[in-house]
């Protein structure tokens, strides 16, 4: 019943418009959940994880009370949209001009 | 007087006490004879094996696998609902303000559009360290197919007698992540000075090179091989092309030299270091010529650069591949430039004649666009622009700019995204267009440290980057500003005035 749940939660954001793909890894980088295929999955799950530590801990030496809500990355071709928890990551891609 | 009479002393023998005759006894050996088994073995039953390491993609499934025993659902069902809410608003806001952000990069892009930076440094210190020989010079460059890779000759345009001097030939891959500019990745040396390099547009493992000596080799870089030609021109390699083999077991690459020879060999693919066999040979000689060419007798026309034509034209030219077209436009040593085919039967390669350039012709290169255009350059420091089908040349382009000295023009090109647009080498790198054969932009000065550019080749697949071969032995690529690539709005109009100036060949 569980199972369902996460899928259909990751439809729905797969649903919005522009969106390329949902990927959501877990505290050691590992991918659990994809919409990608697989080398790009691994691809992008090892280095946003990698980015999203360094992120977090740069927000936490700023000010140690502070932590690291929502990156947001933008480049000419995507936005790379990375919510961070303590024990996943959920990363989107989203083409905006789509 | 008696005192020195001759006197004759009696000779004394003695037997040595330890000395004894020699004797002789005969004696006999005789190894055994050799004996020979025959024996025969056969196995009875044949045995096969593989093995294949985990792909990334069996890699990641078993990890999902795994991971998935050990998930823990609730908990990653509560992130994401957490998360849900917050990812949802960003995506609506990004699809409303989609326009913001591309106002940005485009204010970016326009604000260095027509520039041409150096990216890229290339320099192979043990070129220089060569023992008191000459520097040696970058005499030729070539992108691999995929354009991450690059090719560099080295070699001398200097000596024109017949030199010993050992060269090389060096391999960058600028997509590695830590690029070492003072390092090549792979380098061949060979025997002598190498006037060009060529790699396969297909397979990219296959790199052509041509010496001064007039050997032509093939250096396979993944078996890290070298096949020679079985024989050698009689005069330095100056041209060398890859072109599509009647037969999809071979390869073949054209090679031409100045003895006045266009040699087409064949290699095979997959065989185990097999010489190149000559399929053809044509000689260019001045008998084929008319008068106005300014050869007189029978002699050999050398060779300086040739180019095939391109089987097809237009901008959405995805994957390179060789040429089939036997048919090639050809720059000359006497400034002669000549449309052959290397189809046709006998020696005699040539099938029109254009009128003469004053001195050697270095480089030619048909337009991308429009089939019956094409460009040469020669000694005589001027860049014409040709129609296949009549000898007189359309345009005429003087890079002379104010100021500058003495500037050969070795190499120019078609943009291969701009129909209009030409690239020209000589001390700097210069962007021109053909409707008002005026520069647009140019390198510094500088920028080349006053030393000539021997050549400059185009990126096959990333067109914002063009490689340049210097004197002094350094390479430099070049980024080219994103308004002299991208076509998108002047692609039409561009295309329009391409054909008016090929019209004009008609009026």
């Amino acid at each position: 019943i569980k199972m369902s749940e996460v899928e259909e939660t990751i439809k729905r954001i797969q649903s919005h418009k522009g969106v390329i793909g949902t990927i959501v890894v877990n505290s050691e980088g590992i991918p659990i959940r994809t919409t990608l295929d697989n080398s790009t999955t691994v691809h992008y799950a090892g280095l946003i994880h990698q980015l999203t530590l360094k992120s977090r801990s740069t927000i936490r030496d700023i000010d140690p009370q502070d932590d690291l809500t929502f990156l947001r990355l933008r480049s000419k071709k995507h936005e790379i949209m990375v919510a961070p928890d303590k024990e996943y990551l959920l990363i989107v891609i989203q083409n905006p001009t789509e | 007087m008696t005192m020195f009479s001759d006197c004759e002393p009696k000779s004394t023998g003695f037997i040595s006490s330890w000395k004894t005759e020699k004797k002789l006894r005969e004696n006999a050996s005789q190894t055994s004879a050799i004996l020979t088994y025959e024996a025969e073995n056969q196995t009875q039953r044949p045995r096969d094996a593989k093995c294949q390491t985990d792909s990334l993609a069996d890699l990641m499934k078993s990890q999902t696998a795994l991971s998935d025993g050990f998930l823990d659902l609730p908990s990653l069902a509560s992130f994401l609902a957490t998360v849900e809410p917050m990812i949802s608003k960003q995506l609506k806001i990004n699809n409303a303000a989609s326009g913001l952000y591309s106002d940005i990069a485009k204010m970016r892009s326009s604000s260095m559009e027509n520039s041409i930076t150096c990216e890229h440094s290339l320099y192979d210190d043990s070129i220089v360290l060569e023992k008191g020989s000459p520097n040696l010079e970058a005499t030729n460059v070539c992108w691999s197919s995929s354009g991450a890779a690059i090719v560099v000759a080295y070699g001398t345009n200097q000596s024109m007698a017949w030199s010993e001097n050992k060269s090389c030939i060096c391999e960058w891959n600028l997509d590695r992540p830590k690029l070492n500019p003072r390092q090549a990745d792979h380098k061949l040396e060979v025997e002598s000075s190498v006037h060009v390099v060529s790699c396969h547009p297909e397979y990219p493992g296959y790199i052509a090179a041509g010496l001064f000596s007039g050997v032509v080799l093939v250096w396979n870089l993944a078996k890290d091989e070298v096949i020679y030609g079985e024989s050698p021109h009689e005069d330095p390699v100056t041209s060398l092309c890859w072109l599509q083999h009647p037969n999809s077991k071979y390869l073949r690459l054209v090679s031409a030299s100045t003895d006045g020879r266009l040699i087409l060999w064949r290699i095979r693919k997959d065989k185990e270091s097999s010489a190149m066999k000559i399929d053809k040979t044509m000689r260019i000689s001045g008998q084929y010529l008319p008068r106005r060419a300014g050869v007189k007798g029978h002699g050999a026309v050398g060779v300086t650069c040739f180019t095939p034509l391109r089987s097809e034209v237009g901008y959405a030219r995805k994957r390179s591949t060789p040429s089939a077209s036997g048919v090639m436009m050809v720059g000359c040593e006497n400034g002669s430039v000549l449309k052959c085919s290397l189809d046709g039967e006998g020696s005699n390669p040539v099938a029109f004649v254009y009128d003469n350039h004053n001195g050697p012709v270095y480089s030619v290169d048909c337009s991308p666009f429009h089939r019956h255009l094409f460009l040469t350059t020669a000694s005589d420091q001027i860049c014409r622009i040709y129609h296949a089908l009549q000898p007189a040349p359309l345009r005429e382009i003087h890079p002379t700019t104010a100021g500058s000295v003495s500037r050969h023009i070795y190499s120019a090109a078609w943009s291969p995204t701009r129909p209009c647009l030409l690239f020209i080498t000589g001390s700097v790198l210069e962007a021109f267009d053909v409707r008002t054969a005026c520069s647009i932009t140019s390198t510094s000065q500088s920028s080349f440290h006053q030393c000539e550019v021997n050549h400059m080749v185009i990126n096959p697949t990333r067109f914002h980057s063009i490689a340049t071969a210097c004197s002094d032995g350094s390479v430099h690529t070049w980024r080219i500003g994103a308004r002299l690539v991208d076509a998108d709005d002047v692609i039409k109009e561009e295309t329009a005035a391409l054909e008016g100036v090929a019209n004009e060949a008609m009026n």
